[in-house]
């Protein structure tokens, strides 16, 4: 299969290339590095790279950014950053991919442990995350051609414990490459509509 | 108990101020009509309102727009549309209305029933009730001096299936008295970070 990987360079996104590249081959997309470059908040660009790129046969997004503050005195628009990068990001992604995926091709997005179990500063987190999984139920039903799309909900990575560690007390770290497989069996599989779990013990 | 209905006007917000009358003080907002007016999706008429109608017990919002339409058809901007009105809108209330509850006082917001059992036309409204629903979970954990957040998730009502039915073919309508019993629930009860199915 030919699977583009967007956010490639980031923890999952590199766990998730090496783990699907010893089967596929692999497209890579960044904001500033990998083959094709493209900020997924402005679907114009998003456009632009799959032009370039053409067919393929999953689509994996791990990208977004969120804000993370006490929801005293949380914003508007500190609310908007995270609809704007990752849920927006990824919805435009999709809606793009839709058009560029063979027959039974797949897109695989990526929401947080954070839709499920709510942590102190994370009401944009969940909100974002929660909007990403309703959007991954709902459009499963309306893709055409056999087409899928699911996403996965990592919890905190041992890769990440040191800038996230603390929101995540309590929080049984996974490795990403652990989180990978997740993506595999959404890439690899044959469901729709679903969203897998990377968590680890006592979520 | 003095509460507010934003929405209070429409098909489910005048059977939720029906309901809460039966025991509380009812104040009702809508974007044209009732006793006060605000575009809930600017946060400063939000402010404008709260600053008028002054501290309450409650606040329940039954309002915000969204777009249907099929995925074949959807842009950004029909995504939008639901992010800013049913989301924003409602988060908008929430933020403000912090400031203005009593201890112990409550926010009730509207979801529905796509959120969880998807049907054609509806995956940007789908993505804008999940994010209210995760809003609703996160900022539970959240609010201070006991107050309370909660969603109610109504299912298609029987006075808006003229409008709304063919989305929901299969899909037993509820009479907008018996959603409004959910909000009571919140209103009225004790629990948070809960999703009330009014299904």
């Amino acid at each position: 299969m030919k699977v583009v990987v967007i956010g490639a360079a980031g923890t999952v996104g590199k766990a998730v290339v090496e783990q699907l590249g010893q089967r596929h081959e692999i497209v890579t997309v960044g904001a500033s590095s990998g083959q094709y470059q493209a900020d997924i908040a402005d679907i114009a660009q998003v456009r632009a790279v799959f032009e370039q790129i053409g067919r393929v046969d999953a689509v994996v997004v791990a990208a977004g950014s969120l804000h993370f503050a006490p929801l005293d005195g949380f914003t508007p628009e500190q609310f908007y950053v995270g609809l704007n990068s990752k849920l927006m990001g990824q919805v435009n992604v999709a809606l793009v991919a839709r058009e560029y995926l063979n027959d039974g091709g797949s897109i695989t997005l990526t929401s947080g442990i954070v839709a499920d179990e709510p942590i102190r500063n994370g009401a944009s987190a969940t909100m974002v995350n929660s909007a990403v999984e309703g959007f991954v139920r709902a459009a499963a039903i309306e893709l055409p051609r056999g087409s899928r799309i699911n996403a996965v909900s990592p919890t905190v990575l041992e890769e990440s414990m040191g800038s996230y560690g603390p929101f995540f007390i309590g929080f049984e770290p996974v490795p990403a490459r652990r989180a990978a497989l997740a993506y595999a069996r959404s890439v690899d599989g044959a469901q729709t509509g679903q969203v897998y779990r990377a968590w680890g013990a006592s979520a | 108990m003095k509460v507010m209905v934003i929405g209070g006007t429409g098909a489910i917000g005048s059977a939720v101020v029906e309901q809460l009358r039966l025991r509380h003080e009812v104040i009702v907002v809508g974007a044209r009509g009732g006793q006060h007016q605000a575009d809930i999706e600017d946060i400063s008429q939000v402010r404008a309102l709260f600053g008028k109608v002054g501290r309450v017990d409650a606040v329940v919002v039954a309002a915000g727009a969204l777009h249907v339409g099929p995925l074949a058809e959807l842009a950004p901007e029909h995504f939008h549309v639901g992010l800013r009105g049913k989301l924003m809108g409602q988060v908008n209330v929430a933020l403000v209305a912090r400031e203005f509850l009593n201890d112990g006082g409550s926010i009730t917001l509207t979801s529905g029933v796509d959120t969880e059992q998807p049907i054609r036309g509806a995956v940007a409204a789908s993505t804008a009730n999940a994010a209210v629903q995760g809003f609703v979970r996160a900022a539970a954990i959240e609010l201070p001096h006991g107050l309370r957040i909660n969603a109610v998730s109504p299912t298609v009502l029987r006075e808006s299936v003229h409008l709304f039915g063919e989305l929901f073919t299969g899909f037993e309508p509820i009479a907008a008295s018996r959603a409004a019993l959910s909000y009571a629930r919140s209103v009225d009860g004790a629990e948070t970070g809960r999703v009330y199915r009014a299904w």
